[in-house]
């Protein structure tokens, strides 16, 4: 444990901690950009400075560690210079149609401009620069291939979050920075269109709107979207996502940190396959087929229900429990799959019962029997 | 006065560059001293003691960084020749690596062995490609002869290098970003702490040497700490090679004691000012150090006695302008040096370097307005204060200086759309 000194307030914590976790426990705010809680030291935008003694230097809050003694200044006037000036820079070639931006709302950018103080007009080093050169934001392609994601650079602040979380967090590495200095820029292998498995994570972590999600394009802003909390349906891991649902139709998901067993992290399956909530082709009654013209017409559940009931008893009762067999599914939940499982048992008298699982993880747990005598995982998946 | 040559003894030598060359001027005696008659421990107090300093511009006192890296538990251990050579107007490696390969690999040697590693890497910068063949040739011939390989001179210690040629950035000589470059990543600089020498390459304890400081390592153990002590200053002892580049009449590498004063190196050493002209300004440590003007005749070339004047010795190259040079072209040419070289990683670096390229060409081509000196200045007060790496911290160095020193050419840029040093410019 250490002691340390921000904005006078003493705080005594773990020595492993930075300045901004010190500070973030004192509730004393340092703006950041780059930094993202899930991700590892980067302090690159250089927004989080703050001035420690002994030195009287200017560092970032988010990749340096606490020290013994060490009094910090989060708002001293050489603080808030660098501060400014290095937002405004950012600003500077960033365009601000946040009129029309996906982002407008939720964007880091903004909300940093807004608590700093500084905008276009107002950014007392920008408007400089404005009145020198009448500086025009960068004019990069806006990438628009046939894939889900957007890929606006000319809003690209260069913190390499998407970067990271596509190598640190997915293990792929689908973009890097190309280039170097004012011309470097998010990008791919050879400046090829986005090939990846399109999992959405790096359009998540922008701070900014220079990745967005094309499929929610001008469906809503931010504010009028109310978030439910829902787990994902498509397979057995759980996740936990949030929907953004305005007027009772469903415009996207995305997930968050420290939400459930998948801390925000979410597959393509699960940010973008959920839209078929809202699609007016989807089957949302049981459907009986009529025994003269062969049509399926819509029923009630208790139609449905009382007629499976009815064919069910009668095929037992000529057959026998063993002649009936059920599919069950991993996207039903443990629970609808015991009552499943124990309604063939106990109710039909039918041990014959499989899973669609078995398509695809069979050959997995064949594998795992062989090899580990165990055929699920060895290990929580928080160990991934 | 004739120059003090200890590192640049053997050059110009028949054979220097090969082993047969390099043995009969008395080479591998030291490696051979260090696994004969001292322990790891020793040669790492010895060379403390000697106070040698790194050479490659930051100063760092090597043996302290060995003594790092050699009490750091940690089995598997590096040591890595920066032989990166990009500060425009250095070509002191160079020549090192050209003509006296085998005392480099000589150094590394008992580098290794003080630190306790078995493999050594040599990073040059991709341009030296021919100073890379040569290395890897020396390196050959050193195997052939039992200094380096398994058991090397029938002692207890396993050493062998390689060559590894770099892609052509300048951040790459930053020792971090050096790092990344090796492990197959862009060059770009890591987050300290971790230093290098716990946590270096491939996350194992690394020490990152320049060339000179790694070729200095034999004549303090032939010749003791003391003998290297009486050589330059009482701060920093021991010779510096200096390549002098510029309005100067003869430009070169010259290796001095540390401490020899600027008036020495220019008009002793360099052959004075070229056709007679007038010194206007040196900057006495490469591009990214801030300039010294005639006042300074008398400053002291060390680490120490260069920080008091306001500059920095970096890597001991001295680029000479004398009076027919513009200062905002000069300016100019250092800024879109560090534009292009910016790795891009933090904003006040990339940023700030491509407006100061910008704001620049302005006022040279006289269009700017009298303010935008003061910009400059202001974007170049962030970068020092907020860069993620010396880069950036040490990138406007050179045009403030310029600024602060020159500023009516600056001004008459602006003013009068002419420039005072070059009658010749259509501004």
């Amino acid at each position: 444990m250490v002691e340390l000194t921000i904005d006078g307030k003493k705080i005594t914590l773990d020595e492993n901690a930075t300045i901004l976790e010190a500070a973030k426990s004192a509730n004393i705010y340092i703006p950041t950009l780059c930094y993202h809680e899930k991700l590892g030291p980067f302090g690159a935008c250089r927004i989080c400075v703050v001035e420690i003694e002994p030195g009287n230097k200017l560092v970032p809050a988010c990749i340096t560690k606490v020290m013994r003694n060490m009094v910090v200044y989060t708002n001293s006037e050489k603080v808030l210079r660098s501060r400014k000036m290095n937002l405004e820079l950012l600003l500077a070639r960033h365009p601000t149609d946040c009129l029309t931006c996906e982002k407008g709302g939720e964007c880091e950018l903004q909300r940093v401009c807004f608590q700093v103080g500084v905008s276009k007009g107002k950014g007392e080093f920008y408007n400089r620069l404005v009145d020198v050169f009448g500086v025009q934001p960068q004019d990069i392609r806006i990438e628009d291939s046939r894939s889900i994601i957007e890929r606006n650079l000319n809003k690209c602040i260069l913190c390499k979050r998407c970067i990271r979380i596509c190598h640190e967090v997915q293990a792929l590495g689908a973009i890097q920075f190309s280039r170097r200095g004012v011309k470097m820029e998010m990008g791919t292998f050879w400046g090829e269109k986005l090939d990846c498995e399109f999992c959405g994570q790096c359009v998540d972590i922008c701070p900014v709107g220079a990745l967005t999600n094309k499929l929610s394009k001008y469906k809503a802003r931010v504010w009028q979207l109310d978030k439910v909390q829902t787990i994902c349906s498509y397979c057995s891991m759980g996740c936990s996502l949030f929907l953004n649902v305005k007027n009772d139709r469903l415009v996207k998901v995305h997930g968050e940190v420290n939400v459930g067993r998948n801390d925000g992290n979410l597959c393509y399956k699960g940010r973008y396959g959920q839209l078929f909530v809202s699609d007016p082709a989807r089957i949302t009654t049981p459907l009986i087929r009529d025994k003269s013209s062969g049509e399926l017409k819509k029923a009630t559940w208790d139609e449905a229900i009382s007629l499976v009931a009815d064919r069910l008893g009668d095929i037992k009762k000529k057959y026998g429990g063993n002649s009936i067999a059920g599919i069950s599914s991993a996207r039903c939940t443990n629970e609808d799959n015991y009552v499943f499982q124990k309604f063939f048992r106990a109710g039909l008298g039918s041990n014959n019962l499989d899973s669609s699982t078995r398509f695809e993880h069979a050959p997995s747990i064949g594998v795992l029997t062989k090899s580990l005598g165990w055929p699920a995982m060895s290990n929580p998946a928080d160990d991934l | 006065m004739p120059q003090t040559k200890i590192l640049l003894k053997n050059i110009g030598t028949p054979n220097s560059e090969h082993i047969k060359g390099y043995l009969k001027n008395g080479g591998y005696k030291a490696l051979k001293h260090a696994l004969g008659e001292l322990l790891p421990e020793e040669i790492v107090e010895l060379v403390k003691r000697a106070g040698l300093r790194g050479r490659g511009g930051a100063g760092f006192p090597t043996g302290m960084k060995w003594q790092f890296c050699a009490s750091d538990p940690k089995k598997i251990k590096y040591i890595i020749c920066n032989a990166d050579e990009g500060e425009p107007g250095t070509f002191k490696d160079r020549i090192l690596l050209e003509q006296d390969p085998h005392s480099l690999i000589e150094g590394m040697a008992i580098a290794g062995y003080a630190i306790g590693c078995t493999q050594g890497i040599i990073y040059i910068r991709g341009e030296y490609i021919y100073a890379a063949r040569l290395l890897e040739q020396a390196i050959e011939q050193a195997r052939a002869k039992g200094y380096l390989g398994d058991n090397i001179l029938g002692a207890d210690f396993c050493f062998d290098i390689k060559v590894f040629l770099g892609a052509g950035a300048y951040i790459c000589g930053e020792e971090t970003a050096l790092l990344d470059s090796l492990e197959g990543r862009a060059g770009r600089s890591r987050v300290k702490p971790p230093f290098p020498v716990n946590e270096g390459l491939w996350r194992r304890p690394t020490t990152v040497n320049n060339v000179e400081t790694l070729c200095s390592i034999r004549h303090i153990l032939l010749n003791g700490d003391e003998w290297f002590r009486r050589l330059g200053t009482s701060e920093c002892p021991g010779t510096k090679i200096f390549s002098i580049s510029g309005h100067v009449n003869k430009p070169g590498n010259y290796e001095l004691p540390m401490g020899t004063v600027l008036r020495d190196l220019i008009y002793e050493y360099a052959g004075g000012i070229r056709d007679g002209n007038k010194f206007k300004a040196v900057l006495p440590g490469g591009a990214s150090s801030p300039c010294l003007t005639a006042e300074h005749m008398g400053v002291a070339f060390d680490f120490y006695n260069l920080a008091r004047a306001g500059s920095m010795l970096g890597s001991g190259a001295l680029i000479v302008m004398d009076e027919t040079t513009c200062m905002v072209g000069a300016g100019l040419s250092v800024a879109r040096f560090f534009e292009h070289e910016s790795c891009g990683r933090c904003t006040p670096c990339r940023e700030g370097a491509g407006w100061i390229v910008n704001i620049l060409n302005r006022i040279y081509n006289g269009e700017a307005k009298l303010a935008e000196i003061d910009l400059i200045v202001e974007l170049a007060d962030n970068m020092r204060a907020s860069s993620f790496c010396p880069l950036g911290m040490a990138a406007p160095n050179a045009v403030v200086s310029f600024i602060k020193n020159f500023r009516d050419d600056f001004e008459e840029h602006i003013k009068y759309k002419r420039c005072p040093a070059r009658k010749d410019l259509d501004v």
